[in-house]
C-alpha cells in the first residue's frame, strides 16, 4: 500500500520537454483489495484513490507549505481516465437492469467532477477544472491539456491526476470489442491513481522533472510510471 | 507570435426538435418546449416520465452516429473537405445506453452487443466519430459533466489561439438513456410537473433532453484565406471552480461570476456590451438563485435588465452536450437578431430578479452574447460569442 513521500530524491526520467513536475503522489488499492476511504463516497475506490493521490502530492489541505496554498486561483485541475468510475456506473447499471433502483448516493459520485469538487474545496483551488479521456493514451491527453492551460496562461500550475480502476466485465468487453481501436490502451489490471503538480520549467524553485507534450504513449506511460514507482520508493 | 483570433465557421446540431438548426429555430425561438412522456424506454418504475426526446421512428441512434451527422453539416457549412488533420474534441461521458444494454443482456443471459458496449466508454465515442469521418488527432473526450462541451470548445479555441492547430472539430453529445434517467429520477432532481420553469417561483427541477452539436473552430486568418464566412467570433472563454461543495453551487455564484468575468476580460469586453446571456438555468431550487447572484456580481444593477434566458426550459438539459447545444442557440441569436425566451415561466421569484424574457422571443440587435454552464463539483464555464 502507499507510503508517505516527503521529498524528491530520485532522478527524473529522460524525457525532453516543457513541463516541470514539482510534486507527485500515488495511491492504489492494496493486495487485500482495500482502498483509502473518503467520506461521502461509497462502493468504488475511484474518488478515494484520486483524493489520496492528491493529498500525497500536495500535502495536507490546511498546510501552509502546500504548493497550492495562496495559489488556488491560478491552479488548474485536469483529471484523465479511460473508463472513469466504471465501478459506480456498473453498480448502478446492474441494479437498474435487475429491476431495482440506483441509490441516490450513486448519483453524484458517477460524475467525475464530484471528487474534484471536494479537492477544490479542501485545497481552495478555484482555477479551471477539466476531465479528459482518450482510447489510445489518456495520459498524453491529460498532459497535453495541462501544457495548453499553462501555455495559454490560464493557469500557473496544473494538478494532473491519472486514475484507472481495475477493469470489470463491461470495461473488458468494451476494450475487446471487434470495433475497438487495435492500438487502444490495454485494460487496467490494478486500481491506481497518480497525481502530478506541473508547472512551466523555470517557474518553480525546485529541480524539475521534465516531459514534453505532446508525447508518445511510451513517454507518457514512463512519466506516470516513474511517479508511481517513485512514490513506492518513498519519494515524492 | 500574436494570438490568433478564433472563429466558428461551421456548425451542425440535433436537438429534441429534430436534426438541423431550422428545427431548433422553429422550436426554441418560438418559445415551444419539446417535453413529452418518454417512450424510448420503460419508465414505469420511475417517479417521472417526461423528457425532451427526438425519435424519428428509426430506432435510437448512438451518440457517435448523431455526432457524425452534425459533423458533416458543420464541415459542409465551413467548406472543409480534407479533414485528415483535424483534431476532434467532444464532450461526452460515453454512450450510457451501452451500460444499460450490457447489464440488461448480462442479467438475462444474452450476449451483450460488443459495439454498443464499446461505445459506453467516452473515448470510444470520439474514436468512432473520428474513424467514420477520417479525422485526425488528437481524439479526446471531455468528461467533465455539464461543462464538458463548453470545455471542448474552449480547448479547441486555445489550440487555435496559441497556433497549435489551425482548425479543430469540437462539440458534445448526450442522448437520453434509461441509465442516467434513473439516476436523476432517484435523486429527485427531475421536475415534478413535467415542465422546466427556470427562475420562476415554485420551480421544482430539471428535465433531460437530447442534444448534440459540432463546430468547426479555426483562426480568422485561415478562414479569410479560405474565403470561409465566420458564423461567430469566440472572443473569450473561461473555466473556474467554486471550491465550495461536491454538488451544490456556491450560494453567491462566486465561481460562475469569476468565469464570466474572466471570459469577458479575455474578450476585452465591458459587461455593459453584452446583449444577451444564455444562462445555465437548470430550474432547480439551488442553481437559479446562485446564478442570479453571479449575474448581479458581473453586471451590477444591469443584471435586472439584460436579457437572460434559459433555453433548457425548451430543449431540456443535455448534460455533457449542453454547452454545445446552447452555443448553437447563441449563434442563431446573433444571426437572427432574436433573443429566445425562458418558457414555462409562471410566478416571479424575488431571489431570481432577472429579465428572463418570459413573454416570448424578443427581436433585438444581438452583437455579443455570454453563454454560461455549471456542473457538479462546482465547475463553471463561460463563453463569449460575437457577431463577426
Amino acid at each position: 500500500m502507499t507510503t508517505q513521500h516527503p521529498t524528491q530524491k530520485a532522478a527524473p526520467p529522460a524525457v525532453p520537454g516543457a513541463l516541470a513536475v514539482v510534486g507527485s503522489g500515488f495511491s492504489a488499492v492494496d493486495g487485500d483489495g482495500k482502498a483509502p476511504r473518503l467520506p461521502g463516497f461509497v462502493a468504488s475506490p475511484f474518488a478515494p484513490l484520486v483524493y489520496d493521490a492528491v493529498r500525497r502530492c500536495l500535502g495536507a489541505p490546511d498546510s501552509e507549505d502546500s504548493p497550492v496554498a495562496h495559489r488556488g486561483e491560478r491552479t488548474a485541475i485536469v483529471l484523465g481516465s479511460l473508463a472513469g468510475d466504471a465501478v459506480t456506473a456498473d453498480l448502478a447499471g446492474e441494479k437498474v437492469a435487475c429491476g431495482g433502483v440506483a441509490e441516490p448516493v450513486l448519483f453524484h459520485q458517477t460524475v467525475t467532477t464530484a471528487v474534484l469538487g471536494v479537492i477544490a474545496r479542501d485545497y481552495r483551488i478555484t482555477g479551471p477544472v477539466t476531465c479528459v479521456s482518450a482510447v489510445r493514451d489518456t495520459g498524453a491527453a491529460l498532459l497535453d491539456s495541462a501544457a495548453l492551460l499553462l501555455e495559454a496562461q490560464e493557469a500557473e500550475q496544473v494538478l494532473a491526476v491519472l486514475v484507472e480502476l481495475a477493469a470489470g466485465p463491461r470495461t473488458l468487453a468494451a476494450l475487446a470489442a471487434p470495433t475497438a481501436d487495435p492500438l487502444a490502451a490495454p485494460a487496467p489490471h490494478r486500481s491506481t491513481a497518480v497525481a502530478l503538480l506541473l508547472r512551466t520549467p523555470g517557474d518553480e524553485p525546485v529541480a524539475p522533472r521534465v516531459c514534453a507534450p505532446p508525447v508518445p504513449a511510451t513517454a507518457t506511460a514512463r512519466l506516470f510510471a516513474y511517479a508511481a514507482t517513485a512514490a513506492d520508493r518513498g519519494v515524492r | 507570435m500574436a494570438a490568433e483570433t478564433v472563429v466558428i465557421t461551421g456548425a451542425g446540431v440535433r436537438s429534441a426538435f429534430g436534426p438541423g438548426e431550422q428545427r431548433l429555430l422553429d422550436g426554441v425561438f418560438a418559445g415551444r418546449h419539446a417535453f413529452a412522456p418518454v417512450t424510448r424506454f420503460d419508465t414505469s418504475r420511475s417517479r417521472g416520465n417526461v423528457a425532451a426526446l427526438y425519435d424519428d421512428g428509426r430506432g435510437q441512434p448512438g451518440q457517435a452516429q448523431v455526432l457524425a451527422e452534425c459533423a458533416r453539416t458543420a464541415l459542409d457549412t465551413a467548406g472543409i473537405r480534407d479533414v485528415s488533420a483535424l483534431p476532434v474534441l467532444i464532450g461526452t461521458k460515453g454512450d450510457f445506453q451501452g451500460v444499460h444494454t450490457f447489464w440488461r443482456d448480462t442479467v438475462t443471459g444474452d450476449r451483450p452487443d460488443p459495439a454498443a458496449t464499446a461505445q459506453s466508454l467516452a473515448g470510444h465515442v470520439v474514436e468512432e466519430l473520428a474513424t467514420t469521418l477520417g479525422l485526425g488527432r488528437p481524439r479526446t473526450a471531455f468528461t467533465n459533466a455539464c461543462v464538458a462541451a463548453a470545455d471542448a470548445l474552449a480547448h479547441a479555441c486555445r489550440l487555435v489561439r496559441t497556433g497549435r492547430a489551425e482548425a479543430v472539430l469540437c462539440g458534445g453529445a448526450y442522448l437520453v438513456d434509461p441509465e442516467v434517467f434513473a439516476k436523476f429520477d432517484q435523486a429527485r432532481a427531475l421536475s415534478s410537473d413535467g415542465r422546466v420553469r427556470p427562475f420562476a417561483k415554485g420551480r421544482s427541477g430539471l428535465l433531460l433532453g437530447d442534444g448534440a452539436a459540432v463546430f468547426v473552430v479555426e483562426s480568422a486568418r485561415r478562414a479569410c484565406e479560405r474565403g470561409a464566412r465566420p458564423l461567430a467570433v469566440v472572443s473569450g472563454w473561461a473555466l473556474t471552480n467554486d471550491a465550495h461543495h461536491v454538488v451544490h453551487p456556491h450560494p453567491q455564484g462566486a465561481g460562475l461570476a469569476a468565469a464570466a468575468e474572466a471570459a469577458l476580460r479575455m474578450a476585452g469586453a465591458d459587461p455593459a456590451s453584452v446583449d444577451y446571456v444564455n444562462a445555465h438555468g437548470t430550474g432547480t431550487p439551488l442553481n437559479d438563485p446562485a446564478e442570479t447572484k453571479a449575474l448581479y456580481r458581473v453586471f451590477g444593477e444591469r443584471a435586472r435588465t439584460v436579457p437572460v434566458s434559459s433555453t433548457k426550459s425548451m430543449t431540456g438539459h443535455a448534460l455533457e452536450a449542453a454547452g454545445a447545444l446552447e452555443a448553437v442557440i447563441c449563434l442563431l441569436a446573433l444571426r437572427e437578431g432574436i433573443v429566445p425566451p425562458t418558457a414555462g415561466f409562471t410566478e416571479p421569484d424575488p431571489e431570481c430578479d432577472l429579465d428572463c424574457v418570459p413573454e416570448g422571443p424578443r427581436h433585438l440587435d444581438v452583437r455579443r452574447v455570454l453563454s454560461l454552464n455549471a456542473a457538479f463539483g462546482g465547475v463553471n464555464s463561460a463563453l463569449v460569442l460575437e457577431r463577426p
